[in-house]
């Protein structure tokens, strides 16, 4: 039960630290590698949302969403894009993690084999998974997990590798061609055209 | 205000251009062709072609919310966040709300872009004669006034500004959208001529053409002159075009005009108002206020063209006072700033085709197909006036599961296959001028530049609801005829201003009792100032504006030189 009680106490400083930065976050612990403007986010939450992405799109023959730093597009998204209240319940979702993955599966997001964080993300997102704060919203994973995943999604499909070497994408057509006829054999960059 | 009066001399043109956009563009490039040492005013920066185009090369990926506005400057900016290009690529092109406040007496999305070149950086560029059957309108259906010019004054001036600009469309034989001097026309999709076809089928006035758009689709000594090459497809275009592939005045007109030597460019002058000589009996200047310094400037000129965009002409023109005129230049007959009107783009009609699935395009069209005017156009025959054009587009969408975690939520992500041809048409509908629709100027409210800000009054009307109406219902007619599914109809209520079609206010005619200007563009009680933009048009009819600005603009160019010449000006 110590150990409980100090994880959970471990929870509500990250927690604070990522509610305000400002007061803790800067001067204790190393912040993000890119600018944010209207959130902060810590080296190791950083670290964390990589290690995230990564699951949730990994890498096969064909980089993951880790690899393409996608997870830097996503927290882009949150930081300019995104309304506060729901910044809000995404960096409290996201402070819950680490402590929430220690009572789950018995260490940390990051040390966890592929298939552990598999199954942990898979009971955030059925909303299983709760805050081991109590008193805590008891969605808040699960509603950052959602959120995070739209952005590692769109940063995904969006980014350079997977648009250039899979999608085919060509900024200069030089031409449009009003009817293209498909076949069987028309690969994905004929196919989107 | 701190009056800079030294050098008269320096500050002395033959003409004096107020704006640099579409049509400002037109008067600089003919005026200074014709060897007139002409000063162009533009209230915003500079542009220049190519330099200032800072996204123009940016890849999707590149741009640091993938396209999408931060949500503080979409909070900041309600009005201008509301058009469909303010996005994070085109932003730098717009005027923010707050740096040009006006008062929406009637609720009115004001869209603006103070640059050199102004907003034909940002225009959708379609580019459409207009016939007899729209130059008649008001004086069959007896509203407004009568149009002092038939298309035979205007056809051999469209002419000329099309095989400059640069027009690509299709010779489609109707008379009631004239053609044109055309580059080869863009391709339609399959489902796009199977479209057509079946209106064809069953409407003997109903057609589905090809868009005619200012985009280079042949290569032409009078492009490669201007250093323009043909569109490379890239529908970019609101960045600033590298290839020069669409018309814009950055790309074409002013550095025509430069290259002649008899261009001055005169950015961050913001025109306050023009100059009336009682004695002279005629405009002898304008006073500049520099946005930046705020420095006031006067300078002169035999001849004024006013292109500030048609709501700022309304403005400058009725902040221009004298003793001769109280109510603002030219302002006899008490109508400036009256009868203003827009386009009804309120309508959209969407729908699916599962048919021909094993079709789609390639490259990218910026441009659509587009359905002429239809209704009442030979004679009237619903229960309201005038009628409406309609855009349609076809497109298809990739489609994918977004289902799972881990590799297959990945399979499912990289493997997309293509939807159902998804079929969107907008209504472009003709708008009556009224004389209850009006700008005018604030009495107590001013702008940053001392300058007061402009009272915008219009709205839709009965007559309008019912073109709604029916276009709904005649869209949904042709659409359900071709066999297309999910066919949803919508009306977004927008406010005037957002078509960005906002015309009158200082409309010519016949009569300087019932109008401002002359079939010359002329001012009937100035005949030194020249309005040729948007603020001159006695009637909207549908077709999209732009290319008939600039025809305008063009043929009182040469009136105007040709009365100078004569010692008539």
């Amino acid at each position: 039960m110590k150990r409980r009680t100090a994880l959970k106490q471990l929870g509500m400083l990250a927690g604070a630290a990522a509610l305000l930065p400002q007061c803790v976050g800067k001067e204790s612990v190393a912040q993000a590698s890119i600018q944010l403007n209207t959130i902060s986010v810590t080296q190791p939450q950083e670290q964390l949302l990589a290690s995230i992405a990564e699951t949730i799109i990994p890498k096969t023959t064909i980089p993951g969403a880790g690899e393409l730093n996608v997870h830097h597009f996503a927290l882009r998204m949150i930081d300019d894009c995104t309304e506060a209240e729901d910044q809000k319940r995404f960096l409290l979702g996201l402070s819950q993690i680490e402590s929430a993955s220690e009572e789950k599966i018995g260490k940390s997001f990051i040390e966890a084999s592929a298939d552990e964080r598999k199954s942990f993300l898979t009971a955030a997102a059925a909303g299983t998974i709760e805050p081991t704060l109590r008193g805590d919203d008891k969605n808040s994973i699960a509603d950052f997990y959602s959120l995070y995943r739209q952005h590692v999604i769109r940063g995904y499909l969006e980014s350079e590798y997977v648009m250039t070497n899979v999608f085919g994408y060509n900024m200069i057509p030089g031409k449009f061609v009003g009817v293209v006829e498909l076949n069987a054999n028309s690969d994905l960059k004929t196919i989107l055209g | 205000m701190n009056l800079n009066i030294d050098g008269k001399n320096e500050n002395t043109f033959d003409a004096i251009v107020i704006g640099s956009g579409i049509s400002g563009g037109w008067a600089a490039k003919e005026l200074s062709e014709k060897g007139l040492k002409t000063l162009v005013l533009e209230r915003g920066r500079d542009v220049k072609h190519n330099v200032d185009y800072p996204t123009t090369n940016m890849k999707p990926w590149e741009f640091p919310h993938h396209n999408q506005l931060p949500l503080d400057v979409v909070k900041e900016n309600p009005i201008v966040s509301k058009c469909y290009a303010f996005k994070e690529d085109a932003q730098h092109f717009f005027v923010k709300d707050k740096e040009h406040p006006y008062v929406q007496e009637k609720p009115f999305d004001w869209i603006r872009g103070y640059q050199v070149g102004g907003k034909s950086l940002l225009w959708a560029r379609q580019t459409q004669r207009w016939s007899d059957f729209d130059f008649e309108g008001p004086a069959r259906d007896g509203f407004a006034v009568d149009w002092p010019i038939r298309y035979k004054d205007i056809d051999a001036w469209y002419s000329y500004v099309e095989k400059f600009a640069g027009i690509s469309g299709n010779k489609d034989g109707l008379a009631e959208l004239p053609d044109g001097e055309f580059l080869p026309p863009m391709e339609m999709t399959k489902v796009e001529t199977y479209f057509r076809d079946k209106v064809a089928a069953k409407y003997k006035d109903r057609h589905v053409i090809i868009g005619r758009c200012a985009h280079i689709t042949e290569v032409k000594p009078i492009y490669t002159e201007q250093g323009r090459v043909k569109c490379q497809h890239r529908d970019l275009c609101q960045r600033g075009c590298p290839f020069g592939g669409y018309f814009s005045s950055n790309a074409s007109t002013i550095p025509w005009a430069l290259k002649t030597g008899n261009m001055t460019l005169r950015p961050h002058a913001v025109v306050h108002s023009i100059i009336y000589d009682e004695q002279k009996g005629k405009a002898v200047g304008v006073r500049v206020i520099d946005s930046e310094t705020k420095e006031a400037t006067e300078f002169f000129a035999r001849i004024i063209f006013v292109n500030a965009a048609a709501l700022n002409t309304n403005l400058i023109l009725l902040n221009s006072t004298s003793s001769r005129f109280p109510n603002g230049l030219g302002n006899d007959s008490g109508l400036l700033g009256k009868y203003v009107a827009f386009h009804n783009y309120r309508a959209r009609v969407s729908a699916s085709y599962d048919g021909l699935g094993n079709f789609t395009k390639s490259g990218n069209r910026p441009n659509g197909c587009y359905i002429p005017r239809f209704r009442n156009v030979r004679k009237q025959e619903t229960d309201f006036l005038r009628g409406y054009a309609a855009g349609l587009y076809t497109s298809r969408w990739p489609q994918r599961s977004y289902e799972g975690m881990g590799e297959d939520l990945k399979a499912n992500l990289l493997s997309p296959t293509l939807g159902p041809w998804h079929v969107s048409s907008h209504m472009m509908g003709e708008t009556i001028p009224k004389e209850a629709s009006t700008v005018s100027l604030d009495t107590n409210l001013k702008d940053a530049w001392g300058i007061p800000q402009l009272k915008i009054n219009m709205d839709y009307d009965a007559n309008d609801d019912k073109m709604v109406k029916d276009y709904l219902e005649q869209l949904t007619e042709m659409f359900t005829d071709a066999g297309f599914a999910n066919i949803q109809t919508h009306d977004s209520h927008q406010a005037p201003g957002l078509d960005i079609h906002e015309m009158g206010g200082v409309r010519m005619g016949h009569d300087p009792k019932t109008s401002l200007l002359n079939k010359w563009n002329q001012l009937h009680a100035c005949k030194n100032v020249f309005v040729t933009d948007g603020a001159c048009m006695t009637s909207t009819s549908t077709q999209n504006p732009s290319l008939t600005y600039m025809a305008l603009t063009a043929r009182a160019v040469d009136y105007a030189v040709k009365q100078m010449n004569a010692k008539e000006l």
